[in-house]
């Protein structure tokens, strides 16, 4: 087996309200998720939201610390029905050719014996003054295998032309 | 021309997703990483992402120099970035439009002998039509500053990536590392 194999591609060819990774393999020890990101609603920022085995509960929790223009800031949720960005993606009020960069990683996601925490990265509307950088932690308090990854704006469609690919990573 | 390893008898198989394309050793000038439009391992054209590893450190004066990337050698005020970062107990963030991006520090020449930066660079989606975004992280202990660093960066054009210019606010010292990694998408249903 590939130390790291891309294990799915969705490259959308139409808005589309949600993209969903399903039936993820546990044959591999840690997933890491690439993205190019808009969304379809006239804003310039936006979070993005994870759902981790369809659950909706309020069970999970995030941090970020994020720099726009001259302004490092921090934010927290606790007790939230998913994992977010703090903005990270923007919507269609941006040039048509700009998309936010987005990478998660989310190790030994496999394991029964450990809740699943995950790493973003993100940024996004870097021509407008909501311009944006950021790294974050995300908290599913859950031990159950991760099998699917929902991503969902927060307003508004991903736009035809984002791209998610989901790659799973082997030691050996 | 042979076919690339994941072409096997003429059939596309699963493998690795993170090739290895190139790694400069440079000593003193700026790198540049050129596709080799051959359909290889080097051909730029079959990736989704890139990735720039570099573990390096500037030869000209100063605690510090800054490494930037620029895209087919496109020297214009043509990119924008934000970037975040920490130095000691401070905290720090600032918005650019230089004629470069991916902005990250390095040791220069007069911080500790023997001390090199962490810097990785992503890049996204470098074949499509899509302004060209990226992402850089990058860790220096170059005694002033001694700084963590991140950044998201575009560059405003719709070209294809093509060639790729590491530069380094001077010169590269010797035993700098850099190294070119291509990312394929899923292409096996």
């Amino acid at each position: 087996m590939a130390v790291i194999e891309a294990i799915a591609t969705q490259y959308l060819e139409a808005d589309a309200a949600t993209v969903t990774f399903g039936s993820i393999p546990a044959s591999y020890e840690h997933l890491q998720l690439r993205a190019s990101l808009r969304s379809t609603s006239g804003v310039y920022a936006m979070r993005l939201k994870i759902n981790l085995n369809g659950d909706t509960g309020t069970n999970y929790s995030n941090h970020n610390v994020r720099g726009s223009t001259s302004s490092p800031t921090a934010y927290a949720q606790t007790g939230a029905a998913y994992i977010q960005t703090s903005d990270g993606m923007h919507g269609s009020s941006l040039p048509p050719g700009e998309y936010a960069s987005f990478i998660m990683d989310i190790l030994d996601y496999a394991n029964t014996n450990k809740n699943t925490t995950c790493s973003l990265m993100a940024g996004s509307a870097l021509t407008h003054t909501d311009n944006r950088v950021q790294f974050g932690s995300g908290l599913w308090d859950n031990t159950a295998a991760i099998t699917t990854i929902l991503f969902t704006p927060n307003a508004g469609s991903f736009s035809r032309g984002c791209e998610f690919t989901l790659y799973g990573l082997n030691s050996a | 021309m042979a076919d690339p390893s994941y072409i096997v008898d003429g059939v596309l198989e699963d493998g690795e997703a993170w090739v290895g394309i190139s790694t400069a050793t440079p000593s003193s000038a700026d790198v540049s990483f050129v596709s080799t439009d051959d359909g290889q391992v080097g051909d730029f054209s079959q990736y989704m992402d890139l990735v720039i590893i570099s573990y390096c450190r500037s030869a000209a004066a100063g605690s510090w120099k800054d490494i930037t990337l620029q895209f087919n050698n496109d020297t214009g005020s043509n990119y924008s970035a934000q970037d975040l970062y920490g130095n000691g107990t401070s905290v720090g963030a600032q918005r650019t439009n230089p004629t470069s991006t991916g902005l990250a520090y390095i040791s220069g020449s007069d911080s500790t002998a023997n001390v090199f930066s962490a810097v990785i660079h992503n890049i996204f989606d470098i074949n499509s039509g899509k302004w060209k975004s990226l992402t850089v992280q990058s860790a220096g202990e170059s005694s002033n500053p001694d700084t963590a660093w991140m950044e998201a960066g575009i560059w405003k054009s719709q070209a294809a990536i093509t060639e790729i210019d590491v530069k380094a606010g001077g010169t590269f010292a010797a035993g700098s590392m850099i190294s070119l990694f291509g990312i394929l998408p899923r292409m096996v249903a």
